[in-house]
């Protein structure tokens, strides 16, 4: 019941933030300078042809009425038309974020698969060399830029030594894309590479706050070996601080998508959302950003929900 | 009266121990050429204020310390020598032949495991035969064995659905699963309110009788020292200045520490040894602060939580009122809601005759000038990035208009009146003891000539020699500028001491109140009553007697005393 | 202790500890760490070679020659040209340029606003607490990178608007650092103690609160500044940094995208190289500055 009630409150919450989300992103949107006009109908256009547009999109409206207009839409399900795709947005969401999700999964799988070990293991062998050149990795992994390591990759892996396609897969559906799973390789590491980093980073201190902690000492007071505390009582107290920074790192997540899926040219929600930055195709837009704003709200939702089940303390002070 | 047998193998020998860490600002010997030996079925204490080395010698025996330890000498537990580089050897030892308890139970056990599952852990390092099944019936028979009611519910609960004193007595179950051989207990009540602690310390006293296991007890509390223990060594500065059986060493101490040290032990005075009664306090003129039924509640709704319950308390002029309870008996938050920083849910404040709750501005500032105040802890009573002079002058700063030379001046009679000396003015605070930041504070709270000083434990988290200067310092001001004081404290002695009247609070209530040498001697509530017996005093032979009665008392009446 | 009107009546302690400068034992600290101070000097260095090597190494930045488009490193020219005929070398000092002073300043004006709103907010709790953590949280949720692109693709951003958005961009989470040190800190004893005698709120948040967070304000800003040194990277490098002939080193790697494929390497390693050593040494100083403050809970 407790945990009912508190999961309540926190959906309420979610739902206020989803809410001044789409405040900010609207009205940041609009208050710039410009606007989508000029960019749907080329340098050509005829100052009537503009007028036309903005009125035919109803951007000629105040930006108030605009915005209820959008927010109306929006509660009923409808994200719009694109500019110039012939589609509806909601269309062309639905196409491209389950291919983003494949990938972004794929590469927190990767990441979190091999940050946990290492940063479990760099904290039991704390300020010895392993740990030190771990470290030093980490930074260096941390401080490259997505874009640089992808075109290392593709020069390394693709043109050095001829192994793996430069190409993510083109498939149109999701099934499609497993069928290339070569193609796949270059784009999971290269989204997963920072995230190891950050996590691994994340984990390390995390374990190292828990092994100063009392029960550690209570356990090894026990007679339970080393080995056998970090395993059976360090690890799993470390990891409920990683759940949590797991539900804030969603929209990096979706940042490194954008940047793989331009780079290995992946036609996931990254790529629509490139595309449609250079119109600017407003309605795509906004569609892209609320959904990552979603999504992380519902992650760090779900991230707090994992919290109170594992964590007896969370659910007690409910 | 230490009965040893001669010729068995000692629980446990240590010779010749030196402990040194290696720190940022250089090497630092904990422990010194420290030599001492337990036998079964015995209780050694080992005593001594912060610093003295007692938990590191403690620690040293479990093969616990911290990487940064250096040590050197021999330790044989049960006859088999300690060796920390063998680690599976360590293991073995560790929760078989010894082990310990640890002081503060609200960190010691893991919060994501059930108890249960903490206990079997112990059970199976040790018995590889044990199943899961035999390990939980094991658990549940030593839940049962330590006093926790309903074991085979509770063993499926995690530690945070238990108390402090029943979490405490989950860490007794887990050190004793294997009847090991040696008990160690370092400050196992420290972190507990004083009718628990005696609750724990019969349990500990019980087992340890029943499977005669010597028990290596650490504490700087003399009255467990005298409830407990049956030999007794004296530890300062890392080294051993004392050994001795406990009637010897806490009623004819022969080093000069060790005297030092018990003098300055805040002693309850217990009926019998009556104190002369003070002239009680004039009530004509107007108190300098009263509570008038004052509820203070916590949240809203069905998940309030009534901290103040119809409390009303007055303090006259130039007198001292004690108001003592247990933890969340609601005296410091009666102490927060005096002063204005908690405003009450019903009820009325006053200050100086003055209603808190509806002066503003000027006046209220004004008041509130008449205002000292001394918290808890020495660390935290302190903003460590000003200077010490700093700290002291900001009561000036707040109220008076005064010149840089007139602040120095008056920092500098403060200072002397606390009997710090002139040098400390631009030291800043972790630079000091904690005694002397305590005194800084009493400095600061002092600079204005307040007609009123709330101390809420302002002395509990210092050594009792240092806690005995900085009481005397706060009584000799008293007496020299006439302030009244709250003075809120969970100690029975200490405010014994300090205070004309008493109130004693218990869930959010006044449950007596009355002159010090009535309430505190011949208490008519039972609630004080239990709470006085409890206190442990620092005569062996004394608190023999009063646990006796004690504990003939609880038989009396069972139903009253569960467990914590 | 000559003029004491009256005698202790207890043995009190008055032997003061040597004077131990907290200011010596945090240096000794912080150069102990020997990442850290490989740190400090990388970022030196990238400071001198990128403002005062322009003095020692003049070259021509804003006029376009095409006659030496292209040139692998060699005579004249240390690291080649790009294509467009400008001498790398110089361009990455001028790169250099914009890539630190729009971190930097980005870095250290994100968490000026953050512990403004941070600490006004923990300050003041309540229902003013909630409305301003859920504005944050909203920004949490918005990705950052997306908006920069979307802001970038609409205006021509200069060094200035980039420095104000991408400090926008990233002040959240200082905020919810300097929150959460300032809930703890108005709980202290010190501040509870100063209230009780009647200081104001202007007393409390400008004489303990703020000076007490800023050690966890220096290490957070050190590690803003790397963060927006590569934020600064990724929207130059999405072809909407700032405008030619100026350039960032983000920039520098997007232009020379094309040419690394075929072989032309010195257009995208030195400052690949450069953004990737500048935010470690951002990094290493941060971690560095936190062991030396003894900082808890960051990053």
């Amino acid at each position: 019941m407790e945990i009912l009630r508190f999961m309540v409150k926190r959906a309420g919450q979610a739902v206020i933030v989803v809410f001044i989300v789409t405040i900010i992103v609207f009205l940041l949107l609009h208050s710039l300078p410009g606007g989508p006009a000029r960019g749907v109908l080329g340098i050509q256009a005829t100052p009537e042809q503009l007028e036309l547009f903005n009125k035919e999109q109803g951007l000629d409206r105040p930006l108030v009425i605009q915005y209820l207009d959008y927010l109306g839409r929006l509660l009923q399900g409808n994200l719009g038309e694109s500019f110039v795709l012939n589609a509806s947005v909601s269309d062309l969401l639905s196409q491209r974020v389950p291919k983003t999700l494949v990938l972004s999964v794929l590469s927190a799988v990767v990441a979190l698969s091999i940050a946990i070990p290492v940063g479990l293991w760099q904290a039991a062998r704390r300020n010895r060399p392993a740990d030190y050149a771990l470290t030093a990795l980490s930074f260096v992994a941390y401080a490259t830029p997505v874009f640089f390591l992808g075109l290392v990759m593709i020069i390394v892996f693709t043109q050095w030594f001829p192994w793996l396609p430069s190409q993510a897969p083109q498939a149109d559906t999701v099934w499609g894309i497993f069928a290339e799973p070569a193609a796949l390789v270059l784009p999971v590491v290269t989204g997963a590479l920072g995230m190891i980093a950050v996590f691994s980073r994340y984990m390390r201190s995390s374990t190292l706050d828990n092994l100063s902690e009392d029960y550690v000492r209570t356990a090894l007071a026990k007679g339970t070996s080393r080995k056998v505390v970090l395993r059976r009582h360090v690890f799993r107290n470390s990891l409920t601080s990683v759940v949590t920074m797991l539900g804030y790192y969603i929209p990096v997540l979706f940042g490194g998508a954008l940047v793989v899926e331009q780079l290995f040219n992946y036609p996931g929600m990254g790529l629509l959302f490139w595309n449609a930055a250079q119109t600017p195709d407003f309605p795509v837009l906004l569609g892209c950003v609320l959904i990552i704003s979603i999504a992380t709200v519902i992650g760090s939702l779900l991230a707090d929900l994992t919290q109170v089940l594992i964590d007896p303390r969370v659910r007690e002070s409910q | 009266m230490s009965k040893t047998v001669e010729g068995s193998v000692p629980a446990l020998s240590v010779h010749d121990l030196e402990v040194v860490f290696s720190t940022e600002t250089g090497p630092v010997s904990a422990v010194r050429g420290v030599s001492l030996v337990v036998h079964p079925g015995e209780v050694l204490a080992l005593v001594g204020e912060s610093g003295s080395g007692k938990s590191t010698v403690a620690l040293s025996v479990m093969g616990l310390l911290p990487g940064n330890a250096t040590t050197s000498g021999i330790i044989k537990v049960a006859g088999g020598t300690i060796a920390v580089a063998d680690e599976a050897a360590m293991c073995d030892a560790r929760g078989r032949v010894m082990g310990m308890v640890f002081q503060e139970p609200s960190t010691a056990l893991n919060p994501l495991l059930t108890i249960g599952l903490q206990i079997a852990e112990v059970v199976r390092n040790h018995d590889k035969s044990a199943t899961r099944a035999t390990a939980r019936q094991k658990a549940i028979d030593l839940l049962t064995a330590v006093g926790i009611p309903r074991p085979e519910e509770r063993v499926d609960h995690y530690p945070s659905q238990l108390s402090g004193g029943q979490r405490q007595r989950v860490v007794i179950a887990i050190a004793i699963a294997n009847r090991p051989q040696l008990l160690i207990a370092d400050e196992p009540t420290t972190a507990l309110d004083v009718t628990v602690q005696a609750n724990i310390l019969d349990l500990l006293r019980t087992l340890a009788k029943e499977m005669n296991t010597a028990v290596l007890l650490v504490t700087h509390n003399m009255g467990v020292v005298a409830d407990f223990a049956e030999r007794v060594a004296v530890m300062f500065r890392g080294e051993l200045v004392e050994i001795g059986a406990v009637e010897d060493v806490l009623l004819r101490p022969q080093h000069p520490y060790t005297q030092r040290l018990l003098d300055a032990v805040p002693r309850l005075a217990i009926a019998g040894s009556r104190r002369e009664p003070q002239d009680p306090p004039s009530h004509l003129a107007v108190p300098v602060l009263e509570l008038d039924n004052v509820d203070v509640v916590y949240g809203s709704g069905r998940r309030s939580f009534k901290a103040l319950d119809g409390v009303t308390l007055s303090l006259a002029h130039g007198e001292t009122l004690g108001l003592v309870g247990e933890s969340g008996s609601g005296k410091s938050t009666a102490g927060r809601t005096a002063i204005g920083l908690l405003k009450p849910t019903a009820g009325a404040v006053r200050l100086f005759g003055k209603d808190l709750g509806t002066v503003r501005g000027r006046e209220r500032k004004a008041l509130l000038s008449q205002l000292g105040i001394v918290l808890q802890d020495p660390v935290a009573s302190l903003d460590p990035r000003m200077s010490v002079a700093d700290c002291i002058a900001e009561p000036m700063l707040v109220h008076l208009k005064s010149s840089a030379a007139e602040r120095r001046k008056r920092v500098g009679e403060l200072l002397d009146a606390v009997h710090l000396p002139a040098a400390v003015i631009g030291r800043y605070p972790h630079e000091l003891s904690g005694g002397q930041r305590q005194r800084v504070s009493i400095a600061r709270a002092l600079i204005l000539e307040p007609r009123l000083l709330i101390a809420d434990e302002a002395t509990s988290a210092l050594d009792v020699s240092v806690q005995a200067s900085v009481l005397s310092v706060l009584k000799e001001l008293q007496d020299r500028l006439g302030f009244a004081c709250l003075f809120i404290s969970h100690d029975l002695a200490v405010v014994q001491e300090m205070a004309a009247r008493v109130a004693v609070m218990r869930s959010g209530r006044v449950v007596e109140s009355g002159p010090t040498e009535t309430t505190l001697i011949a208490p008519r509530d039972e609630y004080t009553r239990d709470l006085l017996a409890a206190v442990p005093v620092p005569d062996p032979i004394v608190q023999r007697r009063r646990r006796e009665e004690r504990l003939a008392g609880m038989n009396q009446d069972r139903s009253l005393v569960g467990a914590p | 202790m000559s003029h004491t009107a009256l005698q202790p009546t207890a043995t009190i302690e008055n032997d003061l500890p040597a004077p131990v400068s907290n200011r010596a034992l945090m240096i000794r600290r912080l150069l102990r760490n020997k990442l850290a101070v490989a740190g400090i000097a990388v970022v030196l260095f990238a400071f001198v070679f990128s403002f005062l090597g322009p003095l020692l190494y003049p070259t021509d930045q804003m006029h376009v020659d095409l006659g030496s488009a292209g040139l692998a490193p060699g005579d004249g020219h240390p690291l080649g040209t790009d294509a467009v005929g400008f001498d790398q070398l110089g361009r990455m000092m001028v790169g250099g340029q914009v890539s630190l002073v729009i971190g930097l300043a980005a870095g250290i004006l994100a968490t000026m606003i953050g512990s403004v709103w941070g600490s006004v907010a923990g300050y003041a709790g309540g229902w003013i607490d909630a409305v301003m953590m859920r504005i944050v949280d909203s920004g949490i949720a918005i990705p950052a990178l997306f908006i920069l692109l979307v802001i970038s693709a609409i205006t021509s951003p200069n060094s200035l608007t980039m420095i104000v958005v991408i400090a926008a961009l990233s002040w959240l989470v200082p905020s919810r650092l300097v929150r959460a040190e300032t809930l703890s800190l108005k709980q202290r004893d010190y501040v509870l103690t100063l209230r009780g005698i009647g200081g104001s709120h202007w007393r409390v948040v400008g004489r303990h609160i703020v000076p007490n967070t800023v050690s966890t304000l220096v290490v957070n800003a050190t590690f803003q500044v790397a963060d927006a040194i590569l934020l600064v990277a990724y929207v130059s490098y999405l072809g909407m940094g700032v405008q030619a002939p100026s350039t960032d080193w983000g920039g520098m790697l997007s232009a020379g995208l094309n040419a690394a494929y075929s072989g032309q390497w010195w257009l995208i390693l030195p400052p690949g190289i450069a953004i990737i050593l500048v935010v470690c040494a951002f990094n290493a100083i941060g971690d560095g500055l936190r062991d030396m403050f003894d900082v808890k809970g960051q990053q």
